[in-house]
């Protein structure tokens, strides 16, 4: 992370009912180098505090997410203008799937749960300062209303950005009302029409989840991002089975479906592949930090290798010409290789403890069979995976 | 809108003669106190494990901080007072590591050790630098950095 971070002159509202979570953000705020925190504790101190100053960024926070949807949601449409385009932090003490949505519909910049520690919330304040996030950057003309269920969809996937010799676009009519009056002017069906905006609404989903998941920093709210992602995309795929996209009848509608049935697989890709190496992130930290401190605890390989496993299955579920670049392979192997320093280092701890125990050698103090294997050299991932498994296979027997 | 806490009954209060003439640290000292205070008044779990990590990366950054300036002017007892740092260190890491690992009363006593370590160290140690140390010396930036760049140095 950067030791420099341009927050000397910004100016923050921090509005939260609760008095401990506003003074533990405010400590955070001043010890990242924000020192100029307006306090609100509701939303129409908020609204009034945003009348009287303009502030670079709010920070809405509440214990419960139901209360803190009602302030996000509140403040995006009660205050002054401008409180819309405000760059936004929400923070709660834990997530929950149906106000999770409700709270990325009011456009967050980031969503923190708590713990927090000064470390997150500088990246997320950095993140939030430079318009990274979920948060829809693009411009705004006047007062921008938020409430309910999408009304106007947020912004359409990046390689959705058709020009005006693409497909017919329907993006104002609900999927719900069918839109037939608009559609006979475009020549399209309303079935048809229904589909596009069907497609297109949840493309835009996928794509604010995909930004939600690079600003989410703890697992449960990574966690149920990913189960909207699941959802979204069974979603698609009951949407596109009416449609069938081989009976060649609507030429113009389906190359517009495969077109944004490409770009949607492409932003999957893209999760999948931002999931694997977050988790591959993850995994490097902590095994280097468990190396770093030198205590064996008996059972972390397993777990280190466990978490491994998990980003190759993410990979092999990719495929071999989506999977990872060279340098996430070789981070990889270096972690498998790591992950089997750790084994050979628990196994000679239970065997120094089981002589101990026994306080008598009956057998010589040998290397392990681990640590002789240890010796091989490990040239790739696969190698040190099999290594793994027929040292696992071993112990079990 | 509200701009000044009001102090609940029994919190700590960061007394003006504990000053060591300079703001940066002052500053510091006072969050070490507003971090005691979100402790002891222990309500959310998730706030308190904030304060708890947060109290562990400021200690970090201030003594980072300190040490800096006490270096830059040769201050000759900071061997001493580095040992002191580490030794507070030292225990604010386990009282976190046993919080983290689930044993929840581990923080119950650690307002009490901030605050007695807190009026021990800045009156009988703190103080002592007071005229040795000035504004040029004293790394302003904000503690969270300090805190970063002393991990940094640590790790490497």
């Amino acid at each position: 992370m950067a030791l420099e971070l341009s927050t000397s002159g910004k100016t923050c509202l921090v509005a939260t009912g609760d008095a401990q979570l506003r003074q533990l953000i405010t400590t955070s705020l001043q010890q990242i180098g924000l020192s100029e925190v307006a306090k609100a504790t509701s939303i129409e101190e908020a609204s009034e505090a945003f009348s009287q100053s303009t502030y670079d960024l709010v920070i809405c926070g509440e214990i419960d997410i139901d209360a803190l949807a009602r302030l996000v949601r509140g403040f995006r449409r009660d205050a002054p203008w401008g409180a819309a385009e405000v760059p936004l932090i929400c923070l709660t003490s834990r997530v929950d799937s149906s106000r999770f949505s409700e709270l990325l519909e009011c456009k967050p910049n980031c969503v923190m749960t708590l713990p927090i520690n000064l470390r997150s919330m500088l990246k997320n304040v950095d993140r939030a300062l430079n318009g990274q996030g979920p948060r829809n950057k693009a411009p705004r003309s006047g007062r921008h209303h938020i409430g309910g269920p999408v009304h106007e969809p947020a912004a359409p996937l990046g390689g959705l950005s058709d020009g005006p010799d693409s497909a017919p676009r329907h993006d104002r009519v609900s999927p719900s009302t069918g839109g037939a009056a608009n559609s006979k002017d475009d020549g399209v069906s309303g079935r048809d029409a229904t589909i596009l905006n069907g497609v297109n609404l949840i493309a835009a989903t996928i794509d604010r989840l995909r930004q939600a998941m690079t600003a989410a920093d703890d697992a449960p709210t990574r966690s149920l991002i990913r189960e909207q992602l699941a959802e979204a995309a069974q979603r698609l795929v009951n949407l596109l089975s009416l449609e069938n996209l081989e009976d060649g009848q609507h030429g113009r509608l389906q190359n517009y479906l495969r077109h944004k049935l490409d770009v949607v697989r492409a932003a999957f890709f893209d999760i999948l592949t931002d999931i694997a190496v977050s988790r591959l992130a993850m995994a490097t930290v902590d095994i280097d930090e468990y190396i770093r401190r030198k205590e064996i605890i008996v059972g972390h390989a397993s777990a280190f290798a466990d978490r491994l496993a998990g980003v190759e299955e993410i990979f092999s579920v990719m495929g071999a010409t989506r999977g990872p670049d060279a340098g996430v392979r070789q981070t990889l192997a270096t972690a498998w290789g790591e992950v089997a320093r750790i084994q050979d280092a628990e196994v000679a701890t239970i065997q120094l403890a089981e002589f101990s125990d026994k306080k008598q050698a009956r057998r010589p103090l040998a290397r392990s069979e681990f640590a002789a294997e240890g010796e091989e050299l490990v040239g790739s991932q696969s190698a040190v995976m099999t290594s793994l498994k027929t040292k696992a296979e071993r112990r079990s027997k | 809108m509200e701009n000044d806490e009001c102090p609940s009954a029994g919190l700590l209060i960061w007394p003006e003669e504990l000053s060591v003439g300079n703001s940066v640290l002052d500053d510091d000292h006072k969050a070490f106190i507003d971090l005691a205070n979100l402790i002891m008044e222990w309500r959310d779990d998730g706030v308190i494990a904030s304060a708890v990590s947060m109290l562990e990366e400021y200690v970090q950054g201030h003594f980072f901080r300190e040490e800096k300036a006490m270096r830059a002017v040769g201050y000759r007892r900071l061997a001493e007072h580095q040992l002191k740092h580490e030794r507070f260190k030292a225990r604010i890491k386990a009282i976190t590591q046993m919080y983290q690992d689930g044993m929840k009363s581990a923080v119950e006593g650690l307002p009490k050790l901030v605050l007695d370590w807190f009026a021990d160290h800045v009156l009988k140690d703190d103080l002592q630098y007071k005229n040795w140390i000035n504004d040029g010396v004293v790394d302003g930036r904000p503690l969270a950095f300090l805190a970063l760049e002393a991990d940094a140095k640590q790790s490497s």
